[in-house]
């Protein structure tokens, strides 16, 4: 049977994921009309996307003058504009041209200025070959829209190893993770316990001074501080490194909520207890705790959620996390949508997974019958 | 059974208690009482102990006591809270099975029966699933007290436990106290007069750190020997503020005059006039030559009430000052609230005093 706070959790999980799925798919949608071209002149009046390059900037501004030209300086872009139907062809030197349509049969030349009569050098204007005439007819009719759609997973998920970036990503994000969640937890603890018994000053005082300055500054930064610094002459692998910083980072404010809570528990509260004949310890499992974790387990959840935002920066730090696999795949496929929907998904499901299992592991630990 | 020698506790500068020596018998009431601020409560933890002697100790059975919060601590003395301090994440019988459980290693079904007999005894079984919060303050005091019960304890300390309750609660707690009289010792620490006569053996005034009286309910309150304890004894019965300045605080003056009044079992006319007579007092004597000690006192005998002030040194005379002009309707009122009205001036410590009476009528 569940409760209530659980199915508002659900509904919520369903209606984020019906939202996502929307605005994919208004996203990934190709405009309706697409117009086919068979030469240079059916170019006329349309947008065009320019490589930056001496050669192709100025013999295209003489081809087509009057045109609205958009300079790009990474291909990426340039296809991914392409893709979404915000250009229409593509401008780029011959050299350039010839390789991407080497290995990729989405684009076909709609013809070459300035070339040798072999065909070589000069600029290439490229189009989407579905969209090339003589082409198309085999193309649109090859493909029926739920087809188009299978090809487009294929090719993001399945081929050239796309499965391999995303699960290596998602396995670096969730060791990151958890690694920077156990080691925050334990120095919190750690924290929490000097601070409260007024143990071991000399230690806790540096320590306390050194987090919390820490965590002042962002998390990127300091991911990149550890690794290209403070780290840089060890061999430890980068997810160890980020690891360590983010736990770092996140130990300040689990140590805040933990002291905070705790102390919350009035002293007649412990003093009642001890009058009862508990000890001082358990006093604080059966007594202190109970309560504490109940009114800071929200707030902790909340930590942890921001810890597994925080571990999407790793990329910064040349480790494989699954921002990084969006980006080798977009970087492939020229295609946003399916990489960016399946990793949010993933993030979404480990973000489900920590709400239920720090959740259930308090109410096993502390809450009796 | 306890035996307190020569304890002395201070915080910080403050002395709090100053060579304190008491014994409790087992299976007494002893009452503690004083003003604020004079150490009883203070005296109570020491004998929990939740606070360190500085000098002095205390005996329990001729053992002196163990430790809190390790293994095997107290748990011969049990205590009551003003706050009760139930325990809130748990349900009443929980409350109540928790120490037994896991100091007494009780099983949990031989908890769970002490636990249900001890709130038969203070007369709440049926509420046993319930949680703290559901309670009323009166109710929570009593399964407060059944809590410390289960621990079988041989004396029980009671830090002003009535204090916060209204006074039907007071008298379902006052029963039950009679109740465990006759089981345990009970160390109360009060300013109830009407508790501590119905319930002490033995009653103990304390002022400003250390013990002056020592009797029963009746030698301490009808017969006191020491100027200290009468004084103290009749401000109970009487009801004293002191009026500082101008802006003194009516709202708090009127309330003090109330709860007098109700516990003197006053009728509300009485009570209203009673509170204009002061208000209107106030408005025609002088407020800013220092504090004026107003005293309410009802005299039981010829059931007659009467408001007097006591001029702050300096002043020669009030009614019959030359620069004494009253608004006219404020001695209107007073006129007609009193059946006689005088000024005497009495001979006090800091110089002569005008001491003013108003008799009201009836």
């Amino acid at each position: 049977m569940k409760s209530i706070v659980e199915r508002k959790n659900l509904s919520r999980m369903w209606s984020i994921l019906l939202c996502l799925l929307l605005l994919g798919a208004l996203g990934g949608c190709r405009p309706d009309a697409e117009s086919l071209y068979t030469d240079l002149d059916d170019l006329a009046g349309k947008r065009l996307a320019v490589y930056h390059g001496v050669l192709g900037d100025s013999l295209a501004q003489v081809h087509f003058p009057g045109a609205d030209l958009k300079d790009y300086d990474k291909t990426l872009n340039l296809f991914i504009d392409i893709e979404a139907g915000k250009r229409d062809a593509v401008v780029m030197d011959g050299v350039t041209a010839d390789m991407v349509m080497a290995t990729n049969s989405d684009y076909t030349c709609l013809g070459r200025i300035g070339a040798t009569a072999e065909g070589v050098g000069g600029i290439a204007v490229m189009v989407p070959t579905r969209q090339y005439a003589p082409l198309a007819d085999k193309e649109v009719d090859a493909r029926g829209w739920l087809q188009g759609w299978k090809e487009r997973i294929h090719r993001n998920l399945f081929a050239d190893e796309a499965w391999h970036l995303i699960t290596g990503g998602f396995y670096t994000t969730v060791i990151i993770f958890l690694g920077a969640a156990v080691f925050a937890f334990l120095l919190a603890v750690l924290l929490t316990y000097m601070g409260i018994n007024h143990k071991w000053g000399w230690l806790y005082h540096p320590l306390h001074w050194f987090v919390f300055t820490i965590h002042d500054i962002p998390s990127v930064v300091l991911m990149m501080f550890f690794y290209y610094v403070v780290f840089a002459s060890t061999s430890l692998s980068g997810i160890v490194v980020a690891a360590i910083a983010l736990g770092v980072y996140t130990s300040a404010s689990l140590t805040k909520i933990f002291k905070i809570h705790i102390t919350q528990i009035s002293k007649e509260q412990r003093e009642a207890g001890l009058m009862l004949g508990l000890t001082s310890r358990q006093v604080y499992r059966y007594v202190v705790f109970p309560q504490a974790v109940r009114t800071m387990l929200p707030l902790v959840i909340a930590e942890l959620k921001l810890l597994l935002r925080s571990t999407s920066y790793a990329g910064y730090i040349a480790q494989k996390d699954l921002v990084k696999a969006v980006d080798a795949i977009r970087g492939v496929t020229f295609d946003a949508f399916l990489p960016l929907l399946i990793v949010s998904l993933l993030y979404l499901l480990l973000s489900w997974l920590i709400t239920r299992s720090v959740g259930g592991m308090c109410q096993k630990l502390f809450v009796h019958d | 059974m306890i035996e307190i020698s020569h304890i002395n506790k201070s915080f910080g500068d403050r002395q709090v208690l100053k060579d304190v020596s008491l014994t409790v018998a087992p299976h007494e009431a002893v009452c503690v009482i004083g003003p604020m601020g004079c150490g009883k409560s203070t005296l109570i933890r020491c004998i929990a102990g939740l606070e360190k002697l500085d000098s002095g100790q205390i005996l329990l059975d001729g053992a002196p006591c163990k430790p809190l919060g390790k293994q095997g601590g107290r748990q011969k003395v049990g205590m009551v809270f003003q706050s009760y301090n139930l325990f809130p994440h748990l349900t009443v019988l929980h409350n109540l099975m928790l120490a037994p459980q896991h100091v007494l290693h009780l099983t949990e079904k031989e908890a769970e029966a002490e636990a249900v007999r001890q709130l038969e005894l203070v007369g709440l079984a049926e509420k046993m699933h319930m949680f703290p919060r559901e309670l009323s303050s009166g109710q929570r005091q009593r399964v407060a007290m059944a809590r410390c019960l289960v621990m079988k304890p041989q004396v029980l300390l009671l830090d002003e436990i009535t204090s916060a309750l209204d006074p039907l609660a007071t008298s379902e707690v006052k029963e039950v106290l009679r109740k465990l009289k006759q089981e345990v010792a009970l160390v109360l620490v009060t300013h109830d007069m009407a508790l501590a006569s119905d319930i002490a053996d033995r009653v103990v005034f304390m002022t400003d750190g250390h013990i002056v009286e020592v009797g029963t309910s009746d030698e301490v309150f009808n017969h006191p020997r020491q100027e200290a304890t009468r004084v103290f004894v009749n401000r109970i019965r009487d009801f004293h503020y002191a009026v500082r300045s101008r802006r003194y605080d009516l709202y708090e003056l009127h309330a003090g005059m109330a709860h007098f009044c109700e516990r003197n079992n006053l009728s509300h006319e009485q009570k209203f006039r009673v509170q204009l007579l002061s208000e209107e007092v106030l408005q025609v004597v002088p407020l800013d030559k220092g504090t004026i000690d107003l005293a309410l006192r009802y005299s039981e005998k010829e059931k007659t009430l009467s408001l007097e002030l006591l001029m702050p040194a300096g002043i020669t005379s009030v009614l019959h000052d030359k620069e004494f002009a009253p608004d006219e309707l404020s001695m209107a009122i007073i006129e007609g609230l009193c059946d006689h009205m005088n000024e005497t001036v009495e001979d006090c410590p800091e110089g002569p005093r005008v001491r003013l009476c108003f008799g009201l009528k009836e």
